[in-house]
């Protein structure tokens, strides 16, 4: 995915301006903020659910690149924005699972509706998923009443059995069980080290995700301030980072 | 085709229900959503007190903002069988059918007991009272107008509405207040394909079936309730009913049944989509679609009354 002087007008905390980054198949990068910043309006561009107020998003190689920016005709955007859901998909808080299935049905239901595969194939697909992320005692249960942690592991699987290209995680295992959190992790480097996705996943605690990403991205005051990957990831040197980060840009610098 | 953010919401005469909002409040919500036009229509800022000259005008224009709202959702709900023409058809059929069951074969008793009540009431009324008059041979004729042309449609919208009409504006405004409608357009469901166009055509199914098995329990269910509880006239004859039971009539019958299922099933689901964030809206809406749909019902009825 290849991010090209995008900007997001926002209406909780300062605009964004002039965002580029890329991340390719594999690598999961992290954005955060130093101060107020409206990270979930920013997924929700990146994942193409809204369309920016200027510049291009682009995902796929250079021979199927699906671009979307903010002068495309509304019926193709519409249709484009569409297409794009089920190959780059958002797994968020917001994003419930509906109450009246079972966890399976859930994870199962984009399956069935987009491409409704014999359910051989959809047991087989979301039979690995439930393995991969222990929810297989719990298959049959409807969510409501159920732990938070299983529920966004199931709003994970459900995010991954379309096998997108990108995952978008908004503030995904902040608030959730160490155990939760870290099978999704697992769950999320199994298939980075396949290269078959990439992870872009905002919050601003980036902690939790440390274990995960290879480079985190600081946004201030609607722009990118600064870049952190390899030795810079580990926990204390990280928040050595941060913090002088965050005094340089106070001071102006 | 309506873009993600693009709810429909009925029109602003269901304000004077809702909570009143501050102008500030056609910003976005809490979660970040950009409310739609239509959404925004549903909600009124603080407003002074309109004259009593303007109210009729006023009215007008929010009935047919109305209208042009729901026939767009039901042109919209149809145009995604085009548009969605290569995702699975299974899981809405299967939804069809479970809508099919909910309404249909749920309200079947219900329908056929007020069919067997109000057929042998109206049948014995005519068997006795149109000979006093001087029309002895036109009783069947005239009860076969009255029971099936314009009572039976009738009778099964008003039992749907009251049953179906509510459950769906529940369902689908608590699955809008617990986000999983959002979920679905986050996962690329087009909600015109997923949600409104099964119950649509349930309803145009269920409407129509409900129809002729009322039709049919009044025919034969009532005349033989009456004719055992000896409240028919000897003069009253069974194949004189038959007789006047013509293929128009049954066109007429259809038509309206066909009619009622689409104004049923999509003003439920338009107040239904119509519930924004809070759950005190889910009632609102819900009182307020039962009453859009009788009211739209009645003046289809009449329509066809006079015109077909």
């Amino acid at each position: 995915m290849r991010v090209l002087g995008l900007c997001v007008s926002t209406p909780d905390g300062p605009d964004i301006q002039d965002l580029d980054f890329r991340v390719r198949a594999g690598e999961a990068v992290a954005l955060t903020s130093l101060g107020p910043c409206d990270l979930p309006t920013l997924v929700e561009v990146l994942s193409g659910l809204r369309w920016p107020d200027g510049g291009t998003v682009s995902r796929g190689d250079l021979r199927s690149a699906e671009r979307f920016h903010s002068s495309q005709p509304r019926l193709r955007s519409y249709q484009s924005s569409r297409k794009l859901r089920i190959t780059g998909s958002l797994v968020s808080p917001t994003v419930s699972l509906i109450n009246n299935l079972s966890l399976f049905d859930n994870i199962a239901l984009p399956l069935r509706y987009h491409f409704a595969p014999s359910e051989k194939v959809v047991d087989e697909r979301t039979g690995r998923l439930l393995e991969a992320l222990h929810l297989t005692s719990e298959a049959r249960e409807r969510p409501a009443g159920l732990a938070r942690g299983i529920v966004r592991r199931t709003q994970l699987a459900r995010a991954l059995i379309l096998e997108p290209t990108v995952i978008f995680l908004d503030s995904f295992i902040s608030d959730i069980d160490q155990e939760s959190a870290r099978l999704i992790v697992a769950a999320l480097r199994e298939y980075l080290e396949k290269g078959i996705l990439a992870v872009v996943a905002a919050g601003y605690d980036p902690l939790p995700l440390l274990p995960l990403v290879s480079r985190v991205l600081v946004l201030f005051d609607g722009r990118l301030a600064g870049s952190m990957e390899g030795e810079d990831l580990d926990e204390k040197n990280f928040l050595e980072n941060m913090n002088r980060l965050g005094r340089r840009l106070q001071k102006g610098e | 085709m309506s873009p993600e953010t693009d709810q429909k919401t009925p029109s602003g005469d269901e304000a004077s229900q809702d909570p009143v909002m501050s102008p500030e409040a056609d910003q976005r919500t809490p979660s970040g959503d950009r409310p739609s036009p239509a959404e925004k229509a549903a909600y009124h800022p603080r407003r002074r007190a309109v004259p009593f000259w303007l109210r009729p005008p006023l009215f007008l224009l929010h009935t047919v903002r109305y209208l042009f709202v729901l026939f767009w959702l039901i042109y919209q709900s149809f145009v995604s069988v085009f548009w969605e023409r290569r995702k699975s058809k299974k899981l809405i059929f299967q939804i069809f059918l479970q809508q099919i069951y909910f309404t249909a074969i749920q309200s079947l008793p219900l329908t056929v007991l007020i069919a067997i009540v109000v057929g042998a009431l109206l049948m014995r009324e005519a068997s006795i009272i149109l000979p006093t008059y001087g029309f002895p041979d036109y009783a069947e004729w005239i009860t076969v107008q009255l029971v099936f042309r314009e009572i039976a449609p009738v009778v099964v919208a008003l039992v749907i509405v009251a049953r179906s009409a509510n459950a769906i504006v529940i369902e689908i405004g608590n699955m809008k207040v617990n986000g999983e409608l959002r979920a679905l357009d986050v996962l690329g469901f087009n909600l015109d394909y997923f949600i409104v166009l099964p119950r649509i055509l349930a309803m145009i199914v269920s409407v129509t079936t409900l129809t002729v098995c009322f039709c049919a329990a009044a025919l034969w269910g009532g005349f033989w309730t009456a004719d055992v509880l000896d409240l028919l006239e000897s003069n009253f004859i069974l194949v004189n009913l038959e007789k006047n039971f013509t293929l128009e009539i049954l066109g007429n019958i259809l038509l309206r049944a066909a009619g009622f299922g689409v104004i049923i099933s999509s003003v439920a689901c338009l107040h239904g989509l119509g519930v924004r964030i809070s759950p005190t809206e889910v009632p609102q809406q819900a009182s307020g679609g039962v009453v859009r749909a009788l009211s739209l019902c009645f003046a289809f009825n009449f329509v066809v009354s006079v015109y077909f």
